[in-house]
Parts: structure tokens; sequence; C-alpha cells
């Protein structure tokens, strides 16, 4: 789910590295607060743990596929929201760095999209309140205790990870990079991640269940020493994920509906683009009625053009079109020769 | 130098790790502390580091180790840890040298002086620069005592320094160990390496001290070796 | 060789690209850096139809991995890593956007094919300007610059730490896997019934690496410094080659260089 460069304007890429860098700045200062120094040697193996451990393939039952970790959730689990966020933000950086997975400039974006969600939602939202409850039964009821663990592991991945997709797609959309629509490129995004995270919740629980028979004390909000609770209850908690939730669906239905441009239309609708001769289905077979696609086309005519782009057979057009084609050969030429004389230098010194 | 006087210690599970245990070495002797896995080798090291504390009294120099003079004493402790990777946690050799001098506020023109006499001495000139996750096994190994070395301790605490090294590895190790006039403390199963090293030997099993003496008459005390879960090092065996 | 090893070579690969000597790798890291990052925001700038605009930053990054000694071809086997989703995003362009742009004798182009081609383009040129980064600074010399930029000390340590400890940790995992496909040689990855354990293992035991490590660095005196090795201060030489690097950059966002060159010919 890495955000690349490519995809982002660089209005967008700032935006998210100031959302995220604010998210790092907070912790930092939080952590400050707390025994930062003593923290430090944890979070960095932890990181480097998750970053080892996202490399493991995991077979998923019954596929041939294979799912991988999901860091957000486990660091949050271990070490807490702050000095989980910094950790991941760390594992970011060095696949950013050294594998070039998302890249330098949508490193804010990804720190938001898998960190920020997975270790503050994940925490606040998720991990703590239903450690912090007595769904299954009582604190001291170790089964129970299991539970919560295998519960808030996968609601909290699945949850995490569609918000994180969510926001993938926002901020394509918003970059204004991709000609796919928003509600399409959502509709394709967001189902494929909830089964992603379903897997990653497993395995997420898996882990973590096994700390909490080896070594309870190495969870947060787990155990005797947690019995303070958290501030919120899981009432509270889950009126506020179905707020957001109802916010989020409702507003994708309402963008969905006002502006039907979705994945039906690209496949279906606009007959007379020969969109549907292009994907080779059928209009009637899969009964999609034509006054849907007609009321779509007036739309996608009226609003997705670049006006000053429109392409016209005059002249000048035509004239910096072969000026342009001419360049782009010498420019080709050009880098061609760079490495060339690369190469020459080179042997020049070896020898 | 260092010195423990009826020092017990246990965990709060009730376990005793460590019962009435005492012991002194002198200035520049180097002694071997041996016995059985699980006996209380890497305890006792832990007191006398201050990483644990137990009832009793540890003293380093004349310095008790107590939590209010932990600067003090780990000022004159140098501790050798088994797994370099652990105490090495800097990107390059250098980086790492440089930790301990500069916490302690010496200047860096001293850490400079310090850093290069301490390569010298070992023969790692080469490996000043070396990036830590990049060196071979036996370079790391010297390396972590080149790290401690410039720290200019006056004890130095030695656990397992030859695990896991070829011969050849192993004997630059002991030949280092040789050639230090500090006083040392080294925990090791490799016998044959204490009776290489060490003047005298102190045997422990579950957590009392069994035996006390000069190596050569302990190391090569069959019976009392094999009472306690040890074997002859091959050097007297006679094979 | 499992995706670990690989991923350990790859690092490895990378600690010695960056330990080589050439001018770019002298180049200060405290001017290199925002020079990248003006050079990918410029990149990223392109309208999505100024193919031919785009295309002249190319020269730029090839230039300078000539000038230090650096595979080209290294960098692009990492595209693997980058391009999925800008294909999978990428790819639906021309089906989308079928508006003719450019005609070349009988052949029409929409603008879907030029927006793609642009997009893939600003994917390739952005890892090679920061693979070029990376490649020439190492990690020390990109946190000293990072240091020097006001990034939080703890971000920057954490960083370093973590680097330190990402090839000791890889390489367990990796001994794992192996010790795990040695008694299943059928299996592709790890089974269900081992998901928790395998990874709790390794978690456990690095929480007991950590442990060692704090203790380490106690025992060394450590109260809340790190000393790094600083590189050497950036000169007005090099400062005053930033910015006529990034003039440049700026030069060719502004005017299409590539038909402007084009232009003289026809």
């Amino acid at each position: 789910m890495h955000m690349a460069d490519a995809l982002l304007s660089p209005a967008v890429a700032a935006t998210m590295y100031v959302a995220s860098g604010s998210a790092a700045a907070y912790s930092i200062s939080k952590l400050k607060k707390d025994d930062e120094q003593s923290k430090l040697p944890v979070m960095a193996v932890s990181a480097a743990m998750v970053f080892a451990g996202q490399m493991i393939n995991y077979t998923i039952p019954g596929t041939g596929s294979s799912g991988h970790l999901c860091g957000g959730m486990l660091l949050s689990a271990l070490l807490g929201p702050y000095a989980g966020f910094l950790s991941m933000i760390t594992v970011l950086t060095i696949q950013c760095l050294f594998f070039a997975d998302g890249g330098l400039m949508a490193l804010g974006a990804n720190i938001w999209n898998m960190a920020f969600y997975g270790c503050f939602v994940g925490y606040f939202l998720i991990w703590k309140p239903i450690m912090g409850s007595s769904l299954f039964g009582a604190k001291d009821d170790h089964n129970a205790e299991r539970l919560r663990i295998i519960l808030a592991s996968i609601l909290g991945c699945v949850v995490t990870l569609q918000l994180g997709a969510f926001s993938v797609v926002l901020e394509t959309t918003l970059s204004g990079i991709a000609e796919l629509p928003f509600s399409a490129f959502a509709g394709l995004m967001l189902p494929i991640h909830l089964a992603i995270g379903l897997v990653e919740g497993l395995i997420t629980a898996a882990v973590l269940t096994f700390v909490y028979e080896a070594r309870p004390e190495l969870l947060q909000c787990v155990g005797a020493a947690a019995k303070t609770g958290s501030k919120m209850s899981l009432k509270q908690t889950i009126t506020v994920l179905a707020v957001i939730t109802c916010l989020v669906g409702g507003g994708l239905s309402l963008y969905a509906s006002s502006n039907p441009d979705g994945l039906e239309w690209a496949l279906f609708g606009n007959a007379d683009g020969g969109y549907a001769q292009n994907m080779g289905l059928n209009e009637e077979e899969f009964g999609i009625s034509s006054q849907a696609a007609e009321t779509a086309s007036a739309i996608q005519e009226t609003t997705s053009f670049l006006p000053d782009y429109a392409f016209k057979d005059n002249d000048s057009a035509a004239g910096t079109t072969v000026s342009g084609l001419l360049g782009s050969a010498i420019v080709a030429a050009a880098a061609v020769l760079i490495c060339m004389a690369g190469g020459f230098f080179r042997k020049k010194k070896t020898a | 130098m260092i010195e423990m006087k009826h020092v017990s210690f246990g965990y709060d599970t009730g376990k005793t790790v460590l019962d009435d245990v005492s012991f002194t070495i002198g200035e520049g002797e180097c002694v071997g502390l041996i016995g059985a896995n699980g006996a209380g080798k890497s305890t006792i090291m832990k007191l006398l580091a201050g990483i644990l504390f137990g009832e009793g009294e540890v003293l380093i120099g004349s310095t008790p180790v107590k939590k209010d003079t932990l600067y003090e004493v780990r000022r004159k402790l140098g501790y050798v840890l088994q797994n370099s990777d652990h105490q090495m946690f800097m990107p390059t050799v250098y980086e790492d040298m440089i930790f301990a001098p500069r916490n302690y506020g010496i200047s860096k023109e001293e850490t400079e002086k310090r850093i290069d006499a301490v390569l010298e001495k070992l023969d790692l000139t080469e490996l000043k620069h070396s990036r830590n996750h990049k060196i071979s096994g036996g370079e790391k190994r010297m390396a972590a005592i080149a790290v401690i070395l410039a720290m200019e301790p006056e004890v130095i605490l030695m656990d397992e320094p030859t695990a896991s090294l070829d011969p050849y590895n192993r004997r630059i190790v002991i030949n280092a160990v040789n050639s230090l006039p500090q006083t040392r403390l080294i925990t090791s199963h490799d016998l044959d390496m204490i009776l290489d090293t060490c003047s005298r030997v102190i045997l422990l099993d579950k957590g009392k001290i069994i035996a006390e003496g000069r190596a050569e008459d302990i190391l090569s005390d069959r019976q009392l070796l094999e009472a306690h879960r040890m074997e002859l090092p091959l050097s007297y065996t006679g094979r | 060789m499992n995706k670990i090893d690989q991923a350990l070579t790859e690092f490895r690969e990378m600690d010695e690209l960056a330990d080589q000597d050439s001018p770019v790798h002298h180049f200060p890291a405290l001017v290199k850096l925002p020079l990248t990052v003006i050079y990918i925001l410029t990149v990223l700038s392109f309208h999505k139809y100024d193919l031919s605009g785009l295309f002249v930053m190319i020269l730029f990054p090839l230039f300078f991995f000539q000038l230090g000694g650096i595979s080209v071809r290294r960098c692009l086997y990492r595209l693997r890593y980058v391009l999925p989703l800008v294909m999978a995003v990428g790819i639906l362009n021309p089906l989308f956007d079928r508006s003719v742009l450019l005609r070349i004798g009988n052949v029409n182009i929409s603008g879907g094919w030029i927006s793609m081609l642009t997009l893939m383009m600003k994917g390739v040129f952005s890892l090679m300007a920061s693979y070029l980064l990376v490649a020439s600074s190492g990690i020390g010399r990109i946190c000293a610059a990072l240091r020097r930029l006001h990034v939080p000390a703890v971000l920057v340590t954490l960083l370093l730490l973590t680097y330190r400890y990402v090839t000791v940790m890889s390489e367990e995992a990796a001994v794992m896997t192996d010790a795990y496909h040695l008694r299943a040689p059928k299996q592709k990855g790890i089974e269900y019934s081992a998901w928790g354990s395998f990874l709790g293992q390794l978690l456990l035991r690095s929480m007991d690496r950590a442990d060692e490590i704090w203790q380490a660095m106690q025992l060394r005196g450590y109260h809340g410094h790190f000393h790094y090795v600083g590189e050497t201060p950036a000169s007005l030489k090099d400062w005053l080659t930033g910015i006529l690097l990034a003039g440049l950059f700026v030069f060719c966002r502004c005017w299409n260089v590539t038909a402007l060159l084009g232009s003289l010919f026809v």
C-alpha cells in the first residue's frame, strides 16, 4: 500500500508531510515526559523486527497466496501509540530510503496512511477501549483477555487499513494525477484492503496472543497493571467508530450518486466513447439501462476535458508537436551520450 | 579492586540465584569465573556492573556499587558483553569507540588520541571507520574489546570473550586479554582459554562458590570439575 | 535465495555504493538532500500532458549517476517496488481520457496515453533521484544532514539505531525462515499454525536484545546524548552549485527545453 511519489502533486505531498510531522512532533513531546531515553533501544529493535517480520511470507490457508504483517497495530500494542508511531516512521523511512518502497516525497503520506492510523486510531479507538473493557468476561479472565486481544487486533488492522487505503485514494484524487474516478478507485482499493486487513489482523492476533501467553507484561493495557482503564468506554468508542463510518460511507455514496462515473460507468457506461466494446463487455447482457449511460456521458463530456488541451488541427499546435518530438529525440541522444561518457570515464579511471 | 561480601540475590519469584557469595580480586589480577549453565556467573557480573542489585556489599575499587554511585562505578568499569552486536549499537566502530569517552566528558582531542592508541595496540587500525554490521564475527569481538578499552577502565569484565570464534580469532582474543594491565574477571565455558589467561579461578555451582584457587590446581582436578557438570580442559586430558 | 537474504544483499549494496569515492559522493548531503527534494518536487509539478517538457529532466539524474559511478541498471531494478501502484493507477488513464492530443501521421494519441507515460516517467525520475541521494551519501551522512536541518535528535538517533539492528534482525529472521523451510520443504510460506510462535519468538528475543542494548548504553555512561561523526560542512561553493542546479530545474519546469531544442532544428 506504499504510496508512490508519482501519484502525488507537490501540494498534497507537502500537506501530508506537515500532517505527519505534527503527529511526530506531538509524539516526541509526549515521549519526553515519559522515559524516552530508556525506550530508544526497544523502539529501534522493535522497528527492526517489524521490518524483518514484514518480509516473511505467511501462507493463507486455502489459497495459494501469502499475507504480511501489519506493523502499526503490533507496535502500538507493544510500545504504546507515541513510541509505536515513531518506530513505524523509522521503518517506513528505511523502506523508503533503501528499498525505494514509497518515495521520498510520498513518505509524509505513507507515514500518515500506515503509521498514523495504525498507531493512533488503532490504539486509542480500538486497542485501548477493547482491552480496557470487560468484553467476553472479567479483566482477570485469561480466556476473555485472549479473545479481546484477537478482536482488537483484527478490528484494528481492518479499520486502520481501510482508512489507509481510503487515504491513498483521496490523496491520489486530490493530486489530480489519475483519470480513474474517485469512487471507482475507492471501490477497487477498499475491498482489496478489507481482505488484506483481515489476514494482517489474524497474523497480528496470532503474534500478540503468543506474546500474551509468554510475557503478558510486554503488552500495553494488559493485565493488572493496566487496571486504571481507559478514558473512553467501549460504548463511546463504538459510537465514534459508527459515526466515522457513517460519515465516510455517506460521503462516498453521495459522491457516487451525484457523479456516477464509477466502475460501472467505466465498464458499461459510455457506449459512444467505445468503452463497452473496448472492455469487451456487452451492455445488454449486463442489463445496464442506457439512460444512465447517456447522462453519465453528458457529465463526462462537460467535466473531464481541459479545454486548452483539446487538440485542434492547426498549424501552431502541429508545430510545437514536431519540435517536441525532435527535442525529445535530442534529449534521448544526450542521455545515451551521458551514459557512454560515464562508461568511458570509468574505464579510464581503472586503466 | 573487586570485592563481594556476603552477596545474595534472588528473583521476586523466590528463586535464589546467588547464596552468600564472597570473594576479592586484587589489582591487575586476571580471574576466571567458571561454572555450568545457571550457576550464577552472569548474575555476579551484573551485580558488579550495577545492572542488578542484591543483598550484601559489592565494591569496585573502594566505591560501593549502589544506585547513586553508578556513574562513578561505571566510569571505572568496562563490561565486554557476550553479544558484540548488542554492545556495538552505533553505526561504525569509530562512533562506538567515542561513545563512552564523550559521555564522560573527555575532550575530542584526548578521545582521538585514546582511540588511535587502542586500535594500534590491538592491531585494528584499518577497522576504524568500518560499519558495525559489515565486519566479521572475529573482528567484531576485537572491536568490542577496543570499544571498552577506549573507556580506559580500571576493571574489565568479560562475558564469554571467545564464544563462537574460530581458533585463529580465539587466539587473537586470548593474546589481547593477556596483554591488558587491568584487573580482569572473565566468565567462560572455554576452560582452555581460562587456563591461558587467568592466574586464579572461582568455581561456582548453584549460586555458591564451590572452590577458589590457582587456575592450574582447579582446572586439573577432574573429580571436582565433573562433580559440578564440567570437564577437564583439553590441555589436561593428555590427548 | 529467500526474500530476506535478497533484501540484505540490497542493503549491503547500498552501503558499498555509499563508500565509493566521487565528486557526487563528496558533495555534502546537507545540500544534496534539499536539492533532491527540489528535483522531485519539480518533476512532480509537471502537468500531466507535458510529456516532452518532463523528458528533459532525465538528463540530471543520468549525469550524476555517471559522475558518481553508480549503475543506473541496479537502480531501475528497484522499480519493482514503486511501479505496481503507479501502474495500477496509470494503466487506466488511456481508458478514461480519450481526447486526441497528438497525431503522428495517421496515429491518434489520446491524452490518456500521454498522461500515463508522464506518470511513469515521474515515478522513474523520482526514484532515480532518491536512489542517487542514498547511494552517494549513505545513512550516516543523511542523518547528519537531517540533524543540521533541525530534525529532532530522537528521531535521527532512532533511525540510526534501527538501521543498525535491521540487518541483525533480518539475519535472524532469515535463519529462522531457512530452518522452517528445511523442515517444511513443500510450503511456500509460514503456515497459519506457526504464525504466532514464529514471529512471536522473534519478538520476544528482540525484547531481550533491547534490554541488553540498553544496559550496554548505560554501562558506557549514556545520559541522553549520541555522538555521531558529522560530515564536513558545506562550503559556499557547494551551496552555489546547489542553487545553480535548483535554478536549472526550475528553468526546465518553466520553459519546455525539449521543444526549444527541437525548434532549433525546425
